[in-house]
């Protein structure tokens, strides 16, 4: 899209301005009146508006209103976070006919009042200048036309436990192709190897059979087991990802008869029962397997052929097959790939001592279809008497401060099994607090506590094994104030649901990020848990942060619904702020083609540049590395930043620091500072672009000219990039800018690159703290002096 | 029992539903290598025979690899002393031969032949490790081969390689398995020491 005249530049501008209350929200510290007045005092503010809840209907209809009565041609507003409500008020914008682009946001809540409440002085300073900014930016914006891209109506489930079966049969339902990709050879997840669900004591696999067998049956559900993501690119409406199916050595002849096993003659550890029993290495994991086909553990086998002999149908047995890779193209993607049980070894015995186990490796005990045939025995094969269960294993603690949410209801469900089964056991459950917050859990819990079910509150201290192999407890009674012991003959630790140990991985390959406690991000806690900040990604299940089944059904139903939205609309509409270059200034040097993360720029000998307009996500990379200013990204042109750059270091420049951060990491990290009320000094102005690959020398030349206190540049951590690797080129241009600061006489203390992620408020609260300590010191010492112009070289 | 205590356990799959154990027992054991060489997951190797069955050195004639090792049974099967067992829960088991993989008895045909010139007088190794007592040391070394089993244990710890043997048939009742065929491949022909050493193309 090639610049247009600038015909449009002399327009009248009427910007209308509006100062959010946000409740007391933002009242409560900024001072909104004395912001709406200085903002009057700007040129060409046609109006300023101070009210209580700018988003709400009111608030909205006021804007449409004054569009139309004061003819506005921008409109701004001083409120929240953009990353909450810029789609409202785009929309809002939009609908009394002004362009939604013309449109700017001044964050005063999230980045001021939250997190300066002691300083209302400074924070209503802030407050100002950030609206100023905005205000600045707003004058230099352009109308963008809309761009439309269409959606394929497929989609992919990656994960099939119950979450990833609930959505997948949802989407069908719905009529959409759906791909079910599941990693182990069955579908079922952790549910299928519970015995029965809390609080209502059903068998979990007889609840989850039926559903399984469904997702199997399903005319508009390609199940792919066996199979993990390869990779994923693309964007909502268009991904496109490729799936390894590995081999299992086994083709869709086999019909799951199980003759085969019954033959081979390796043994070793099923990992469906958790290493608790053993199978051979053709298996099918437990019985109620979909697809009900075996599957050849290569490591395990001896290819010795006797499956091959024994088997009945001709050519169910393939030595010979070999990884696939598949490629799908899907317009949407939800990520059900739930969680992995703590592992406990080395702590309270487990592994050491016999008769010391895990909650789920107690599932497959007194699972009728597992290793020792439904009965809870310990290893020398004996019923237990008494059973200790001992809570918050893994959870709760230094390494993983949350809480498993599950694991207080599960351990009194076992307890409650083992007092209907065998009354006359001894049953204890040591606890810190017991967590009975759902649907008929309090009932549960209170019918526990008459089956004689002692309830310890204390932590065990240290667990010792005597010669009979029974387990000594050592703990303190917190309520009797005493430290005691117990002697009891089998242990059970529950064990919390902790983030796949892939997890990492899978963010990369998807784009998405965690929060701090490792499960995948929702883009808001409140009001979209179901949807990543990723167009088009969606979270369901464990995935997101550790829930009961009720929960992950929901939650699945809803994933679904959300990724029904685009494909059943047929088209989204990206963000039209992408790439545009100005061909009477472009050189050709094509430098901008070489730094492209998506491959949109199209450079070839002698002819004009190319921009693929649907393949530009808009990170700006382009526009920071052009020599010569050809590129822009729209929507953050120089002109644009450099306006609020202006903006703000008109008045006290040597006191304020300017922090450039993305909207995907540091700009949400911000945010989350903001939301947790994480506190920071209110010398930090902020201004956002999309992605640190925007970041270039003559953005921050323009801050030291202008005699900034400090600069910050900042974006996603290296390897997370939300556009793959602008922040990587960011770093490479960063590095060399700081190079040339002492020619200019600027402290290269001033200057810094540092990055965040979206989940790290505190780090991105306690850094603000560092530089304006840092900030301070050199005022102090008198360094923040102002730059030199590089001197004229002597003749 | 005395005999028991005297067995090894090599690999012990420890569940807390089943334990399947492979034991080794060094008395019986002649450092054949016919373990080593059929292993199909190369889990176990060979140490200096000789030296260990006469107390030289403290390490056993052959040694598992714990985590290579799937108690499949080949192992058990194929060694002419019986010097290895599998045990499920206590109770000796090998499903390889159970399932009808590899059969009970195996038996060798073969050839052997010595260098006389080669033999170190003196040495009487050959004759102490073989089992079925089929050499006979005096002017030069006989080897009776009725009562030669051709399970190599002599070619393995004669120190100047005077010995030369050649399977030619393994005898036994049915299976014509894939894992039979491949036992077939490895032990018939020209017994040479390289064969039981693993060298692989990184070393």
């Amino acid at each position: 899209m090639n610049k247009e005249k600038k015909n449009e530049e002399k327009e009248e501008l009427r910007i209308g301005v509006y100062v959010c209350d946000c409740g007391s929200n933002i009242a409560g510290v900024v001072d909104c009146a004395a912001v709406a007045r200085e903002i009057e005092k700007l040129d060409d503010v046609v109006i300023v508006r101070e009210n209580k809840y700018t988003c709400s209907d009111s608030g909205q209809e006021e804007i449409k209103k004054d569009i139309k009565k004061h003819k506005l041609n921008r409109v701004v507003v001083a409120s929240c976070s953009p990353r909450l409500h810029e789609p409202t008020f785009r929309k809002c914008v939009e609908s009394a006919g002004l362009n939604r682009y013309l449109f700017e946001m001044a964050n005063i809540r999230e980045h001021c009042s939250w997190v300066h409440p002691k300083n209302p002085t400074e924070a209503t300073e802030k407050a100002k200048d950030l609206t100023k900014m905005a205000v600045a930016k707003a004058r230099k914006l352009k109308p963008l036309p809309k761009i439309q891209s269409p959606v394929i109506n497929e989609a992919l489930v990656v994960g099939g436990g119950v979450a990833g079966i609930q959505a997948a049969l949802d989407l069908a339902d719905m009529g959409f192709k759906t791909y079910l990709v599941e990693k182990e050879p069955s579908i079922g997840g952790h549910m299928a190897a519970l015995d029965k669900t809390f609080p209502t004591i059903d068998c979990s696999i007889c609840i989850l059979g039926p559903k399984m067998s469904d997702a199997g049956n399903h005319p508009n559900i390609e199940l792919l087991t066996y199979s993990e993501i390869e990779s994923v690119e693309g964007y909502i409406g268009n991904f496109k990802v490729k799936v390894r199916k590995k081999a299992r050595y086994i083709t869709d002849e086999c019909n799951g008869c199980g003759e085969c096993w019954k033959v081979c003659p390796v043994i070793t550890k099923n990992e469906f029962d958790l290493g608790l029993g053993p199978r051979k290495a053709i298996y099918i994991p437990f019985p109620q397997a979909v697809p009900l086909k075996a599957t050849i553990d290569m490591n395990a086998c001896i290819e010795c052929g006797l499956c091959e002999e024994v088997c009945e149908r001709e050519g169910a047995i393939d030595f010979k097959q070999e990884d696939e890779i598949i490629e799908l193209n899907v317009g949407t993607i939800i990520v059900a790939t739930g969680f992995t049980d703590y592992d406990p070894s080395g702590e309270y015995g487990y592994g050491e001592y016999d008769n010391v186990l895990t909650g789920m490796d107690y599932e497959r005990l007194i699972n009728a279809a597992g290793p020792t045939l439904g009965n809870v025995t310990r290893k020398d094969g004996k019923k237990p008497k008494s059973i200790a269960w001992i809570q918050c294993v893994g959870s709760r603690n230094k390494d993983n401060t949350h809480c498993s949410n599950v694991c207080c209801m599960y351990a009194m469900k076992e307890a409650m099994q083992i007092k209907e089964k065998y009354p006359d056991t001894e049953v204890y459950i040591f606890y810190i607090d017991i967590r009975a917050f759902g649907k008929d859990f309090e009932e549960f819990y209170k019918r526990l506590m008459n089956k004689g079910v002692r309830f310890i509150r204390g932590v065990p201290a240290e667990i010792k094994e005597t010669p009979e192999k029974n387990l000594k407890i050592v703990v303190e009674n917190t309520i009797l104030g005493r430290v005691c012991e117990y002697e009891v003959e089998m242990v059970v630790l529950s064990t919390g649901i902790m983030p796949n140990t892939d997890a990492q991985e899978m963010q990369r390959k998807l784009n998405i990020s965690r929060t701090a406690d490792g499960f995948f991000m929702e883009a808001h806690p409140k009001l979209r848990p179901v949807d990543t900040p990723t167009d088009g990604i969606y979270l369901a299940g464990c995935s997101q942060g550790p829930k009961d089944i009720p929960n992950s059904v929901s939650q699945a139903k809803g994933a679904a619904a959300s990724a029904a939205i685009p494909m059943i609309r047929g088209v989204v509409e990206p963000d039209s702020t992408i790439a545009s270059v100005d061909l009477d200034k472009c050189t050709n040097c094509a430098l901008c083609a070489k730094y492209c993360p998506y491959n949109a720029i199209v450079h070839e000998k002698n002819k004009p540049l190319k921009i693929i307009e649907a393949a530009c996500k808009g990170c700006g990379t382009c526009a920071a590395i052009c020599p010569v200013g050809a590129m822009e990204q729209e929507g953050f042109t120089d002109a644009q930043l450099i306006s609020e750059i202006e903006a703000v270091l008109e008045e006290n420049p040597e006191e304020k620091i300017l922090a450039f951060l993305c909207n995907w990491c540091s700009y949400a990290g911000a945010d989350t500072a903001g939301i947790s009320r994480f506190e920071y000094p209110p010398n930090v102005r902020i201004i956002k672009y999309m992605c640190s690959g925007r970041a270039s020398a003559r953005l921050v030349d323009k801050a030291f000219e202008l005699n900034a206190g400090m600069v910050l540049v900042s974006g996603c951590h290296i390897g997370d990039c939300h556009y793959i690797d602008g922040n990587y080129s960011c770093e490479e241009r960063m590095d060399k800018y700081r190079k040339t600061l002492e020619a200019k006489a600027i402290d290269p203390r001033r200057f810094h690159v540092e990055w965040f992620s979206a989940a790290e408020g505190g780090e991105f609260a306690e850094y603000m703290k560092e530089l304006e300590d840092m900030r301070k010191k050199l005022q102090e010492e008198g360094k923040l002096t102002p730059w030199k112009k590089k001197a004229k070289k002597k003749p | 029992m005395e005999e028991e205590s005297k067995e090894k356990t090599l690999k012990d799959l420890r569940m807390h539903a089943e334990e399947v154990e492979l034991r080794y027992s060094k008395d019986k054991c002649t450092g054949c290598g016919i373990c080593v060489q059929v292993c199909p997951k190369e889990s176990l190797s060979l140490n200096p025979t000789g030296a260990s069955i006469k107390g030289y050195i403290k390490e056993d004639p052959i040694e598992l690899d714990a985590d290579k090792c799937v108690l499949c049974g080949v192992c058990v099967a194929l060694c002419p002393e019986d010097a290895l067992r599998i045990l499920i829960n206590d109770v000796e088991k090998t499903l390889i031969i159970e399932n009808g993989g590899l059969p009970e008895e195996i038996r060798f045909r073969g050839e052997i032949s010595i260098d006389q010139s080669r033999c170190p007088k003196g040495c009487d190794t050959c004759k102490e490790i073989c089992r079925e007592e089929a050499i006979e040391i005096g002017e030069d070394i006989v080897v009776d081969e009725e009562k030669c089993t051709f399970c190599g244990s002599c070619v393995v710890v004669c120190p100047s390689e005077a010995i030369t043997m050649k399977r030619t048939e393994l005898v036994c009742e049915g299976t014509g398995t894939r894992v039979m065929n491949r036992v077939q491949e490895k032990l018939i022909g020209e017994v040479r020491l390289e064969n039981m050493l693993h060298i692989t193309d990184d070393e």
